[in-house]
């Protein structure tokens, strides 16, 4: 269940701040759009219910990142004055829209545009691996793209610190994220399953639902999770679609390698599959 | 990591490894722990970097408490234990190892570190945690002294199928190593004739290269024909059949103190890819066959001759690893995986054809040594065949 604040009950509680807007909640964080001066940001109000060490997790992943295609952390604050409790973070505000309203069912991308969005995905979330943090929710409403087009990761709700694997308290194993953007680890694994890679097929399901127009590996008589993690985990039918078969040679060996369903058979780090998409720009 | 033949440290070999190098034979050696006293891999280290080669300590920790041969006089001898006490390795006792690890690397120049793994098995993640555990001590060795850290890459037998070789290889390929000291564990002996085992070996090196990190293919003997066409980019061989394929008894057991007691020196030939008896066999070829498989170096002279010399058991050694080292050359030196595997393919065709001349003219070899030649030949062709993606990749990666 998203974490909803009414954006009146949000004024109250932060009345240096001009909000422009309510943005989507997610489970974790009720989010605005807000201004302080002249300066765009976004302000996350976090849950009561979110664990402290999930959450200090996704700030320790933050504050370890400086790169333009991740999103910059500026501040957290957690402090209870007479009755009122605030816990927040300030973020930059990324002005554009979500990759989701990129993506739209039936419309394909061109090549150039693939080349666009994804290169630089891939340099942050090469980012993300060198600082040993998978983002384990990579999905399409986590990505902004800026109004100049250039894609930035966001919300690390689920971040996990590799170093930090014997002492995460995210027990409940692989399954947390979004189940449509899910690697057959995450349906199937344990935690120690996830890496790096892990992120990586997302990318795959991305990249393909951009370069065919569809998703890989959902239908539309794909109803539960079950008959998705079916799909995910024993399915290959995707490679068999006519827009898939028609696309550059390098693209198709770049998505079926992402999509592999052992992270032995996909690239070991966004920086390769940065490189091999390169490739694909220059077969076109 | 040079590209090409490496000699892999057997019982007695040092010397002659050292005159192999310098003789511009290999481009690298693998020290061994097993086999010699830590002074003297001092020494013969020193000697080998003289030869403009490349050095390497594997640490042997396959059976991690072992105490065979000379590893009580390695730094790192302190810290072998059982398996089940190594599982619950301390930080500070992986610290130590670190610190034997730096030790003993830099006492040998050591080109790149061979970080000390356990065969990784299917379904053990404590395995796959041990070994990353490992490896980390070893990185921050590798990156300490500023050379590349390998991780080391053991497939135990238990991966029975190329699913499971994939998904038991997800463990090791997290590592953020600088390349990959790749073993396969079979299940059978010296010279494997499983098709299906070939084939997940194949899968397993195919895999590895898949990552775009150089492999350094590891005791396979006659089977480093297959090392280049599965993407490796080195092959370390030797004469020893027991270092013809990964077996864990050799830590497990005292070493071996021979060279084959008195048998009779074997001709390794490379148009068979297998020996034939000298000069028992040899002579008993009609001539058309007899110069067909003796395929000749600078250490077979005398069986060149006319009569038949005797030929010195260390010759036909040498002989051999020429031949496998020559060979891997070779097939690292074509333009990529793909045209190797079409060069091995092409080799092992002609060594089925030449055997079955041979058995067409009524002679059998002893010890089957055309028991192997098919089976390797039909399980590459199905990795042409079913990896095309694979060597697609490959091409594109440029190797």
């Amino acid at each position: 269940m998203q974490h909803v604040v009414p954006i009146d009950d949000a004024r109250a509680l932060f009345p240096e701040y001009e909000f422009v807007t309510a943005l989507t909640p997610s489970a974790q964080k009720a989010a605005f759009h807000v201004r302080r001066g002249e300066e765009d940001l976004c302000l996350k109000l976090i849950s009561p219910n979110y664990g402290n060490d999930r959450l200090h997790r996704e700030i320790l992943a933050m504050q370890t990142i400086e790169h333009p295609n991740v999103v910059r952390l500026l501040e957290y604050e957690f402090s209870a004055k007479a009755e009122a409790q605030r816990h927040y973070l300030v973020e930059e505000f990324v002005a554009g829209a979500d990759l989701s309203d990129h993506l739209v069912a039936d419309k394909p991308w061109p090549i150039a545009k693939i080349l666009e969005i994804f290169g630089p995905l891939l340099s942050g979330l090469e980012e993300l691996r060198r600082a040993e943090i998978v983002h384990r929710d990579l999905k399409p409403n986590n990505i902004r793209v800026r109004t100049d087009g250039a894609p930035v990761i966001i919300d690390f709700g689920l971040a996990r610190h590799l170093d930090l694997s014997s002492i995460t308290p995210t027990a409940h194993g692989a399954a947390l994220g979004t189940p449509r953007y899910f690697a057959p680890e995450q349906f199937l694994g344990t935690r120690r399953d996830i890496d790096h890679r892990t992120d990586l097929y997302a990318i795959g399901v991305m990249m393909y639902e951009a370069a065919v127009g569809a998703h890989p590996s959902m239908t539309h008589e794909t109803k539960t999770l079950e008959q998705l993690s079916k799909a995910v985990c024993e399915s290959s039918e995707w490679k068999t679609c006519a827009e898939f078969d028609v696309l550059p040679n390098n693209l198709k060996m770049l998505i079926r390698r992402l999509l592999s369903k052992a992270r032995s058979g996909r690239p070991p780090t966004a920086a390769l599959t940065a490189s091999m998409l390169q490739k694909v720009g220059d077969e076109t | 990591m040079k590209r090409g033949g490496w000699h892999q440290m057997g019982y007695n070999s040092q010397k002659m490894i050292d005159e192999a190098l310098a003789n511009g034979c290999g481009v690298g050696a693998i020290l061994s722990p097993r086999y010699l006293n830590y002074d003297a891999t001092q020494k013969y280290a020193a000697k080998y970097r003289d030869s403009g080669a490349s050095v390497l300590l594997d640490p042997e920790f396959y059976v991690p408490g072992t105490e065979v041969g000379k590893v009580h006089t390695y730094p790192s001898a302190e810290l072998r234990s059982s398996v089940s006490e190594f599982l619950k390795i301390s930080d500070a006792d992986i610290e130590e190892l670190s610190n034997a690890i730096e030790q003993e690397n830099k006492a040998i120049g050591a080109t790149a570190v061979l970080a000390p793994a356990v065969p990784y098995e299917a379904a053990r993640d404590d395995l796959v945690e041990l070994n990353r555990r490992l490896f980390v001590a070893a990185k921050q060795v590798g990156d300490a002294i500023g050379i590349p850290t390998y991780a080391t890459v053991v497939v135990g037998s238990t991966a029975t199928t190329p699913e499971l070789v994939s998904e038991m290889l997800s463990g090791p390929t997290q590592l953020d190593a600088d390349g990959w000291y790749f073993h396969y564990e079979f299940s059978e002996g010296r010279l494997p004739n499983n098709e299906n085992e070939i084939y997940s070996f194949c899968i397993a090196g195919l895999t590895l290269a898949c990552t775009d990190k150089p492999i350094l293919n590891s005791s396979v003997g006659p089977l480093s024909i297959l090392s280049f066409a599965i993407g490796a980019s080195a092959t370390a061989v030797t004469f020893r059949q027991n270092l013809w394929g990964f077996e864990r008894a050799k830590w497990e057991a005292p070493p071996e103190s021979g060279g084959g007691g008195g048998a009779p020196a074997r001709f390794f030939s490379a148009s068979l890819w297998g020996t034939i008896v000298q000069p028992d066999e040899v002579s008993l070829l009609p001539a058309e066959l007899r110069e067909a498989v003796l395929t000749h170096t600078e250490h077979s002279a005398p069986v060149a001759a006319a009569p038949l010399l005797p030929w010195k058991k260390w010759d036909s050694y040498k002989h051999m690893v020429q031949i496998l080292i020559d060979t891997a050359n070779s097939h690292a030196a074509l333009k990529n995986s793909r045209g190797a595997a079409t060069a091995a393919s092409a080799m092992l065709m002609r060594a089925c054809k030449l055997h079955a001349d041979i058995a067409k003219a009524g002679y059998r070899l002893k010890d089957e040594t055309d028991s192997y030649q098919a089976p390797w030949l039909n399980a590459l062709q199905r990795v042409i065949e079913d990896r095309k993606d694979d060597y697609a990749w490959l091409r594109a990666l440029g190797r």
